[in-house]
């Protein structure tokens, strides 16, 4: 839906890169139990089981439901973008890496449109059970969603310019405001792998709705990495 | 422009722990399919896969292996149960010891091509109450490694962890292409400046209930238990074999290596990504995408067609990818198809998955060191919807200067590498 959003009839989909973040796998969790449901027997794993019914109670396509590039491809498929392309594993840190890759598929003359941003859902149950693990005792809040940005060679229609900044980032950035995520945007929860692409998309609003001229996004991911990405408005 | 080199490489495969076991399997001919041994298969449909011989990937098989001196005394908190995780180790442990890695190089970055979550039903069983798993009942502390399922970076994380590095970490998840995009984007760190030495490569297991299971309900898998199962190009081919392990390789600056006195194996010169934008379940038929995908390589390379010497394909044995592959293959080499050598290694080591483009790139180093082209394992007539000059299952000897290689994941996503002969 998010990916939808970006796109519109000018868009040359046969050239058009896409690079995301992704997250944990999030294969449906009724497969899981249907598996568990027809191998276990008296509270153990029966092997016999497993490998008759229980493969057999799982959807043909259950791997293709675990596949974290899914969440690429299905966007590619269905809107049909066919261009320089990578999904990255994502707690904050590979999100910032799609975006710095789809703008050197810019600069590097691969495509003139592409396609950045993050998606994860920590709603599902086992991935949050990991998240809340692995950030003991400070758990927040689990969250999901997408964001995306459409960046392009051509000045045309722009809304802002995108600069990268160097990476890890130390210091204070030069901006107006500065975005913090996690941090400014906690009131929509733990977005994961989709929270520093939704700060961008906060900083651009902030720019074109309430007339900031700069704002940075500064992104701490969960091993501490940090990264920094600047939005200045265009020349009108 | 910054010329990426590669300066060591490691491999764990079918055909053991080591990348010289795997240059020697490939130049004999050999095949390594077999009977699985490292988990209870008699009730599963599948029985064969590409398996590293290994029965248990715990802690014992990691100290026994020729590892810097740093790592032996190590304990890895239950993360070897994942198979891929203990390959990755290996494999860059040895990739890093044959770059002369040192404590001079941790800087280093990692980007490594990961297959999906490994997961283990047992962790799971607690929570389980014969209708529902109450995830909830899981309590809140400090976990190892692994639990319930393989955090896709955990096997970048420890690599990076264990050999000191301080560059970031990256992890492409890109299915059965992200090894090779790995590298690529390592070489493309290395020639834009972002980097100067990238521990790269990918690492991927589906040897395990949830991975054989899965596979063999998307009806890729042939359906024939026996060695020769996976014929790749074959007239008679009906599916993939699953296989295992892990390829890894540093690539660094020419003029960083050339300081340091590293040797060069060869020059990551070109590679390309494209999408099918397509469908999940099969290749674009008339493999546009993926032609669009070597073109691009081969121009960032400045490679012809005519200068090809040989085409690792991603080859996987099944009915769509192998037609798909040679309509584009035929249509990138024009009037030279005739010319331009054509195999693939997965009828001898299985289908690695994420784990495949790199290891076949290291099959693309074998042409260099040895002037030995690896064969078409299992293949005995070229199916003649694949207009291809395929090479059957004898090694060929050659000479030359630039291969491609191709690696096409599940989902649509189309990677394409060019090595050179060092310069």
């Amino acid at each position: 839906m998010a990916l939808a959003q970006v796109m519109d009839a000018q868009l040359d989909r046969s050239r058009c890169g896409l690079f995301l973040g992704v997250g944990a796998s999030a294969g449906s969790l009724t497969e899981l139990t249907a598996l568990l449901k027809a191998s276990v027997v008296d509270g153990e794993l029966n092997g016999e089981r497993l490998g008759t019914q229980g493969l057999q109670a799982c959807h043909p396509l259950f791997t293709f439901q675990l596949m974290n590039n899914f969440t690429l491809c299905h966007g590619a498929i269905a809107l049909g973008l066919q261009g320089p392309n990578a999904a990255f594993f994502s707690r904050g840190e590979g999100t910032w890496c799609a975006l710095e890759e789809a703008v050197y598929a810019l600069e590097d003359g691969r495509c003139s449109d592409v396609i950045a941003g993050g998606a994860d859902s920590a709603l599902h149950a086992a991935t949050w059970v990991e998240l809340r693990n692995a950030l003991h005792p400070s758990v927040p809040v689990p969250s999901e969603g997408a964001a995306m940005l459409r960046l392009s060679t051509s000045p045309k229609g722009a809304l802002a310019h995108i600069s990268l900044m160097q990476h890890p980032w130390e210091g204070t950035p030069d901006a107006d405001v500065v975005v913090q995520t996690p941090g400014s945007i906690d009131a929509l929860g733990q977005l994961q792998a989709a929270g520093p692409a939704m700060g961008w998309c906060v900083a651009l609003d902030l720019i074109v709705q309430h007339g900031k001229r700069r704002v940075a996004v500064l992104s701490t991911g969960v091993h501490e990495e940090t990264s920094l990405v600047v939005l200045e408005r265009t020349s009108p | 422009m910054n010329v990426p080199v590669i300066t060591g490489v490691g491999a764990v495969s079918a055909f053991g722990v080591g990348f010289p076991l795997l240059r020697e399997g490939l130049r004999a001919g050999a095949c390594a399919v077999g009977g699985i041994r490292s988990m209870d298969v008699i009730h599963f449909p599948l029985k064969i896969a590409g398996e590293v011989p290994v029965v248990h990937t715990d802690d014992a098989w990691v100290a026994s292996s020729k590892l810097p001196p740093v790592w032996r005394s190590r304990a890895w908190d239950g993360a070897l149960r994942d198979r891929k995780v203990a390959f990755a180790l290996l494999a860059a442990a040895e990739a890093w010891r044959h770059a002369g890695g040192s404590a001079e190089l941790a800087h280093a970055c990692v980007v490594m091509g990961v297959g999906l979550e490994c997961a283990f039903l047992e962790d799971a069983l607690p929570l389980y109450d014969g209708t529902h798993v109450h995830w909830e009942r899981e309590p809140a502390a400090d976990i190892p490694v692994i639990r319930f399922r393989t955090p896709p970076d955990a096997p970048a994380r420890m690599v990076r962890e264990a050999l000191g590095l301080t560059g970031r970490h990256l992890v492409h998840v890109d299915a059965c292409a992200a090894g090779a995009l790995a590298v690529a984007h390592a070489a493309s760190l290395i020639q834009r400046g972002a980097a100067r030495v990238v521990l790269c490569g990918g690492t991927d297991s589906m040897v395990n209930p949830f991975g054989l299971g899965g596979m063999w309900r998307l009806g890729a898998p042939s359906p024939r238990n026996a060695a020769d199962a996976c014929r790749p190009f074959d007239l008679q081919r009906d599916g993939l074999v699953v296989g295992e392990g892990s390829a890894m390789f540093v690539v660094e600056e020419l003029s960083h290596a050339r300081a340091r006195g590293a040797p060069f194996l060869a020059h990551v010169a070109g590679w390309a990504s494209t999408q099918d934008g397509y469908r999940v379940t099969a290749p674009r038929p008339d493999g546009s995408a993926a032609l669009r995908a070597m073109q691009e390589a081969l121009e960032r390379a400045h490679v012809t067609r005519e200068d090809l010497g040989y085409i690792n394909a991603h080859g996987t044995g099944t009915r769509l990818n192998d037609e798909a592959e040679a309509t584009a293959i035929a249509a990138l080499l024009g009037r030279s198809v005739d010319n331009v050598p054509v195999s693939s290694i997965k009828g001898a080591i299985g289908h690695l998955m994420a784990a495949a483009g790199a290891m076949e790139l290291a099959a693309c180093l074998v042409p260099f060191l040895d002037g030995v082209l690896p064969g078409t394992t299992n293949l005995k007539t070229v199916d003649p919807a694949c207009p291809i000059h395929v090479l059957g299952p004898q090694p060929v000897r050659a000479d030359v200067d630039a291969v491609l290689s191709n690696s096409f994941g599940f989902g649509g996503q189309n990677a394409s590498v060019v090595l050179r002969r060092a310069p």
